[in-house]
């Protein structure tokens, strides 16, 4: 080949080209037995347990799950970067109701209507909140399967069904009455970003306060909005640990488990891990009610799951097999009741639901008035602001004037969206 | 007359041969620096969120660095970085100097010394930073627990606007204090030992030797060290990621960190592409400042 010195370029140039085409014929997905293989992008947790009893019945029909199960904030940023890739590697997107409108108006998930249809043969059996985060201009975009809003936990041995706080003052109240002894009486995830903003709207929206108005200006200096994060810092700062500042979800029910708290707010979700002997020391001593009423009400947030199929996705049919077997009511009652309160009015008020899931009550007793969030492709931008803002409250600084700041930092976020042309 | 055809081939062969041995080194410099550079700099100028395709990509001029440069919340970012790089470089420095003079004169235990002040740069920054996390939890963690111990209320650390940079900046210096000190004790073993002898003749008290003799000698690499420490210090990202996410009350949040919010939170690409460049300016700024103080150094010492 080298003659005269030097080689020839053009037979190198061949071989490199033949070598990298060989190469790309190789990593070619495919299944040896003829099935397909789909990629699934979860948030890791009891649902991901199910799923993962579902995918070795789905074997059998020749649909091989490969399952991406994380933790919430690597989950949460592999999702939103699918959202930006029409779904990017995953075939089958397990989605938080909020996230919906942003993938569907992003063409990264398709319409599945007709999986919905077949599942819910009753679309009134849904949850009307299910409704409005998981349909888009009236078509589905993911099967649902949760529905559920934040609950109060409490310790039984600390305290008592009659002493079960009905307002929010009540709730503070306690909470100062069980701070003692190396208890708090109470904590609610207050670190900055997510944790601040998502428990920040149940004080908001229970206060009477909101987002957006019907122009998408922005109402977070509003008196409602100040009360209700001001009570919402009042309870941190005389009530929780001083670390609570910091804390996300993790943390708090790591405080919980460990005993160091006497009550908390968070995800009903949870409470398969606070009952769990393996985890937790307070195993046998948790309670579980509605969280307490502002002056407009309990009106705490609330989440649904689904799972969606992406634009992407290399078999929608056999993806809709996958929805259908995680979506059915079978699956449902049997392996999802268990750990979440399930979209489905009907399998959450079924005989013997509360003794499989005691968190149902709870968790769906206030999900008529239950709210989310507003699911704009926004979302991204004005929920670290806000939780910025609320995190700044409970760490002190003055209500009004983060406040004031907070709303003109979402106003110039919306007029950059475009909602004032 | 000879053919010159096999010739001319030949010559061919030989004059492209460059170009397609260089091509695949140009194409990775054109992909990896320059496509990417010119890429931010053309997105800086538009409005451009990823997660709203359908409002496409807009031309906005400098309105997305008239937004930033406008915002408190920027402003606030800028300052916590330089409270974060003048506190935190200047304290490495000093101390990792301090533990190269006081390792080079010791004898007996230097090799242990030596293993056990490298240990911070063998680990994982993320493990560095959850067990510092863990460690300085204010209700929780053994900091709080020992200090009670001899009676002392501990301070919130990360969780208190008050204290939440400096204990940032603790676990920061933990780490990198090793880095300086294993760049300045090699510094100090190649001095000359003569010029040492010389003033230890003349008299000079160590005091006097490190002032008048050590210190100079060192300052070339005193200062690409301090180059090297000072743009890590503004680039800082993971640490605040781990230990404070910002807070509280955006008592930490650094611009890096801003602009993680912008670009990887929020996909807001323009608004992200504008507040990188305004970063690499910062960076460019003071690094042209002390590399021009380390080219005077070098003159001096030549």
């Amino acid at each position: 080949m080298i003659k005269g010195g030097i080689p020839n370029v053009k037979r190198v140039l061949c071989l490199v080209l033949t070598v990298l085409m060989a190469l790309s014929m190789v990593s070619i997905p495919a299944l040896a037995d003829g099935g397909v293989s789909l990629r699934v992008l979860i948030s890791s947790g009891s649902t991901e347990q199910v799923l993962r009893e579902v995918a070795k019945d789905l074997e059998a029909e020749g649909i091989k799950l490969e399952i991406e199960a994380y933790d919430w904030n690597t989950y949460e940023g592999k999702q939103q970067l699918a959202a930006t890739s029409k779904g990017g590697d995953y075939d089958v997107i397990f989605l938080p109701g909020n996230a919906v409108s942003t993938f569907a108006n992003a063409g990264a998930i398709i319409d599945c209507s007709d999986v919905v249809a077949q599942v819910f043969p009753d679309q009134s059996d849904i949850y009307d909140s299910v409704k409005k985060f998981c349909m888009v201009d009236g078509k589905w975009y993911v099967s649902p399967y949760s529905a559920e809003s934040m609950v109060y936990f409490y310790r039984t041995d600390l305290i008592s069904k009659d002493e079960l706080p009905k307002t929010i003052d009540e709730m503070h109240d306690l909470g100062v009455a069980k701070t003692k002894d190396d208890v708090y009486g109470l904590a609610i995830p207050g670190g900055p970003g997510e944790a601040a903003c998502s428990f920040g709207s149940y004080f908001l929206w229970s206060y009477g306060g909101t987002y957006f108005n019907e122009k998408w200006e922005p109402e977070l200096n509003t008196p409602e909005a100040v009360a209700g994060f001001e009570a919402f810092a009042k309870i941190e700062q005389d009530c929780a640990p001083k670390g609570v500042t910091t804390w996300q979800n993790e943390e708090t029910v790591a405080a919980f488990q460990s005993g160091s708290l006497a009550a908390m707010i968070c995800w009903p979700g949870y409470y398969a891990m606070l009952i769990d002997p393996a985890q937790s020391k307070v195993a046998d001593k948790v309670g579980i009610a509605t969280v307490p009423a502002g002056p407009a009400g309990a009106r705490p947030r609330f989440g649904a799951w689904g799972l969606g199929i992406t634009a992407n996705c290399k078999d929608v049919e056999a993806a809709k097999k996958v929805l259908v077997a995680y979506t059915n009511e079978e699956n449902m009652s049997k392996r999802l009741l268990p750990v979440v309160t399930t979209a489905s009015k009907k399998i959450n008020s079924s005989e013997g639901a509360e003794s499989v899931n005691p968190a149902i009550t709870a968790s769906s007793g206030t999900l008529d008035l239950a709210d989310e969030r507003p699911a704009i492709p926004e979302l991204n931008l004005y929920i670290p602001a806000v939780g910025a803002a609320v995190n700044a409250i409970i760490a002190g600084q003055p209500a009004q004037d983060t406040l004031n700041a907070l709303n003109e930092e979402v106003r110039q976020i919306m007029e950059d969206g475009g909602y004032y042309d | 007359v000879k053919s010159r055809k096999p010739a001319s081939k030949l010559y061919r062969s030989e004059r492209y041969a460059p170009y397609v041995f260089l091509a695949p080194t140009a194409l990775l410099f054109l992909m990896i620096f320059l496509f990417p550079i010119l890429f931010v700099v053309c997105s800086s100028f538009v409005n451009w969120n990823l997660l709203k395709p359908t409002a496409g990509i807009s031309f906005v001029g400098f309105r997305n660095f008239e937004n930033l440069l406008t915002s408190p919340k920027t402003w606030m970012a800028i300052q916590n970085t330089f409270v974060f790089s003048l506190v935190s470089v200047p304290l490495s420095m000093i101390f990792g100097m301090l533990l190269a003079l006081a390792v080079d004169k010791l004898n007996r235990i230097r090799n242990s010394v030596e293993a056990a002040l490298l240990i911070p740069m063998m680990v994982a920054p993320i493990s560095i930073y959850l067990s510092f996390r863990f460690m300085f939890d204010p209700t929780y963690g053994i900091v709080n627990k020992l200090l009670s111990l001899i009676g002392l209320t501990g301070p919130g650390w990360f969780s208190s606007t008050d204290t939440a940079m400096m204990t940032v900046i603790i676990v920061e210096l933990w780490r990198v204090i090793p880095f300086v000190y294993i760049v300045m004790y090699a510094a100090l073993k190649t001095l000359p030992n003569d010029v040492f002898e010389a003033v230890r003749v003349d008299g000079a008290n160590g005091v006097q030797t490190f002032w008048w003799i050590t210190m100079p000698m060192l300052k070339p690499t005193l200062l690409v060290t301090a180059i090297i420490r000072l743009m890590d210090a503004i680039r800082a990202f993971d640490n605040i990621y781990v230990l404070t996410r910002g807070g509280p009350a955006n008592a930490t949040k650094t611009i890096q960190y801003l602009c993680y919010e912008l670009a990887f939170g929020g996909f807001s690409i323009g608004k992200g592409s504008a507040l990188a460049i305004i970063i690499v300016l910062i960076i460019l700024i003071t690094g042209m400042g002390l590399i021009r103080m380390m080219n005077r150094a070098n003159t001096e010492l030549v």
